[in-house]
């Protein structure tokens, strides 16, 4: 189930939307979603996480006056829901609002500054929360988890392009459609987990069969669903053709 | 008799002009006339017979120049190496050529092109000293020019008794005062260095001190204006009016929000960076000219005093990073760069955010050293990140372009 948390230490903002979001999916029978808790500080919330099957759907705000900002609450909430959607509610005089997206991958954000669009804001943030949530109970997702800056991640599988050894010792790259991150791991291990989805194109690269377009047997290059090309060695195209 | 009149008073002309020409200050031309009369005449006299003469010579030269002058070591040091120039001319002049060869009348020929040759080596170096000194400059300290003085000294004493040369003595203490003295002059380039690099920082700061000076205008401005709302807002709130309230919120107040977007950077941000060479290092490319006219925000969550990562290597890295923002900001339609650092317990982490029109780049070969979004010559930057990085494998990396922007973020260091 998906379930909706709001967090806000203004006891008239945390009220109206919390009001916001119950009445969105009030109409929403036919989805499993269910309205959780609304939190006026961050200890409250994280007493409150939900249980392993369910996913949540956060609308945090980013200043609390005595307490860890949005962006810690955020991170304690992934540790413990790492498929949870993060909507941060902030105001354009906020500090680098763009950057908490890409550091904790939040889904949205909302500004408080205008607050004839907050309710539809609110209603498009828990339609689009849904989606995805709907897409994961699908599938039955694998994910890597890898080791990386002093705690782990998840990668999805399928959205693996390639794997390649890094500059950087005892790490490798793993790209995604228009991102490359590194993780603490070794080629050969990955290759081990991976199994037969994921063919090494090369000694320092592993490439995932599925996301290859097409092959170029003459140049001996591997054409990839993000537009990139990969080398391939001569002995490594039988696994690609 | 003739050739005696004219030797002295060539001899005469030259040792005056050696003795004047490399005086930083212009001397009077009636102190030089005097000195070039009384020269010639003491030549005439005394023809430098005996050992004592030319040494009494140089002395009251060098004192007679000396004399009203301010700074006395200095001007005795520019007298003393006039001097040595003048001898090393006439001595490496005289070298090639055989006076007693000559017949009589001829033999002024060779004086004659010693004095050529002199004054307008002197003169060029004249005007060499002068340049230097045209500004106003500090007075430099005269145990200095005291070695500088003995070294010249030294040198002319080997010019004007060759034989010495082959004392083992004279040349090993001649040594030891070019050694001194070298050592002197590294040590003053050394303390120069400093001196830059203290003014750099300085200009560094004034800058800085500018902008939260600007800042703090604003504050004070805003200040006053909020009174002034608070008080309109409260006169509607008594009259009940509520039309009219609703009117001047939407019209007054709601357009103020999204001007306050607009602002320039706030330099208060930079407050939390703790570290000073990160914090010139970001102060310097924000308010860089490459940075105007983009939209920059800064964020440092929690203030770093810090970082595991050698602080050198991560100003490197940051000032590539910070460099590639700019300009890809630049580039763009949005013209937004955002600057973000964070402490947590698992260590520090930096995210670097430019608005980046590109549908897609090829990240994966961003890093090679032949690859640059800005054509030849360029596209040592990324590639020079992993180099450094090599040192540092507790260090992890990640690139995105997402929505329009393009993400570098670094953790852990």
């Amino acid at each position: 189930m998906l379930k909706l948390y709001f967090c806000d230490d203004n006891k008239r903002q945390l009220e109206a939307f919390s009001d916001f979001g119950k009445k969105a999916i009030l109409m929403k029978t036919e989805w499993d979603v269910g309205f959780a808790a609304s939190c006026s500080s961050p200890t409250e919330l994280l007493g409150q996480l939900p249980s392993a099957s369910d996913t949540g759907l956060y609308f945090l705000d980013i200043d609390f006056k005595n307490d860890m900002d949005g962006f810690q609450l955020a991170k304690r909430i992934r540790d413990v829901d790492p498929r949870a959607f993060l909507v941060f509610i902030t105001s354009h005089a906020d500090l680098a609002p763009l950057t908490f997206r890409y550091r904790l991958e939040a889904m949205d954000f909302i500004y408080k500054d205008q607050p004839s669009k907050i309710r539809e804001r609110i209603v498009e943030c828990i339609e689009d929360a849904y989606t995805r949530y709907e897409a994961f109970c699908g599938s039955s997702e694998d994910y890597l988890t890898l080791k990386r800056a002093g705690g782990t991640e998840n990668i999805r599988i399928s959205e693996i392009i390639s794997i390649r050894t890094s500059d950087i010792p005892h790490q490798v790259e793993i790209c995604l459609h228009g991102e490359i991150t590194g993780y603490y791991a070794t080629l050969d291990s990955l290759e081990k987990e991976l199994g037969e989805d994921f063919a090494r194109c090369h000694r320092s690269c592993l490439v995932n069969k599925k996301q290859v377009v097409s092959v170029d047997k003459k140049k001996r290059e591997l054409l990839m669903k993000d537009g990139s090309v990969l080398q391939c060695s001569y002995r490594n195209l039988k696994y690609f053709t | 008799m003739f050739f005696k009149i004219v030797s002295s008073l060539l001899y005469g002309f030259l040792f005056s002009y050696s003795m004047n020409r490399l005086q930083p200050l212009c001397q009077p031309l009636r102190k030089q006339a005097i000195l070039f009369l009384s020269t010639s005449l003491y030549l005439y006299l005394t023809q430098l017979q005996g050992t004592a003469s030319p040494w009494i010579l140089l002395v009251y030269g060098l004192l007679f120049t000396a004399f009203g002058q301010k700074e006395i070591v200095r001007s005795l040091c520019a007298s003393m190496a006039g001097f040595l120039i003048l001898l090393a001319v006439r001595k490496s002049c005289l070298y090639f050529t055989w006076t007693s060869a000559l017949p009589d009348s001829l033999r002024i020929l060779p004086h004659l092109g010693i004095f050529l040759l002199t004054v307008p080596i002197l003169y060029a170096c004249g005007v060499k000293v002068r340049s230097l000194f045209k500004e106003k400059l500090p007075p430099i300290p005269s145990g200095f020019l005291a070695w500088i003085f003995a070294w010249l000294l030294g040198f002319s004493i080997l010019l004007l008794y060759p034989r010495l040369g082959k004392n083992p003595l004279v040349l090993t203490g001649l040594l030891l005062v070019s050694v001194i003295l070298l050592y002197r002059l590294l040590k003053l380039k050394l303390l120069e260095l400093r001196g830059n690099e203290h003014t750099r920082s300085l200009e560094t700061l004034s800058r800085y001190t500018e902008n939260l000076e600007t800042a703090n205008l604003e504050l004070r401005r805003f200040k006053h204006d909020y009174a002034n709302i608070l008080s309109t807002l409260s006169g509607y709130i008594e009259q009940g009016n509520l039309p009219g309230l609703k009117a001047y919120f939407q019209e007054q107040i709601l357009p103020m929000s999204s001007q306050m977007q607009l602002s320039s950077f706030d330099a208060s941000a930079l407050s939390a960076m703790q570290i000073p060479e990160v914090k010139s290092l970001l102060i310097n490319k924000i308010l860089s000219e490459k940075a105007r006219g983009l939209k920059i925000k800064v964020q440092i969550a929690s203030p770093i005093s810090w970082m595991v990562m050698d602080t050198g290597d991560f100003c490197r890295i940051l000032g590539i990073y910070l460099d590639n923002a700019l300009e890809g900001a630049a580039e763009s339609e949005k013209k937004e760069l955002e600057i973000s650092l964070d402490d947590s317990h698992e260590g520090h982490s930096l995210i670097i955010l430019n608005s980046c029109d590109a549908d897609s780049l090829p990240l994966d070969r961003l890093e090679h050293t032949d690859f640059s979004t800005k054509g030849e010559g360029h596209g040592m930057g990324l590639a020079t990140v992993s180099e450094i990085l090599k040192k540092h494998p507790y260090v992890y990396r990640r690139t995105l372009l997402r929505d329009g922007y393009f993400i570098q973020q670094l953790d852990n260091f």
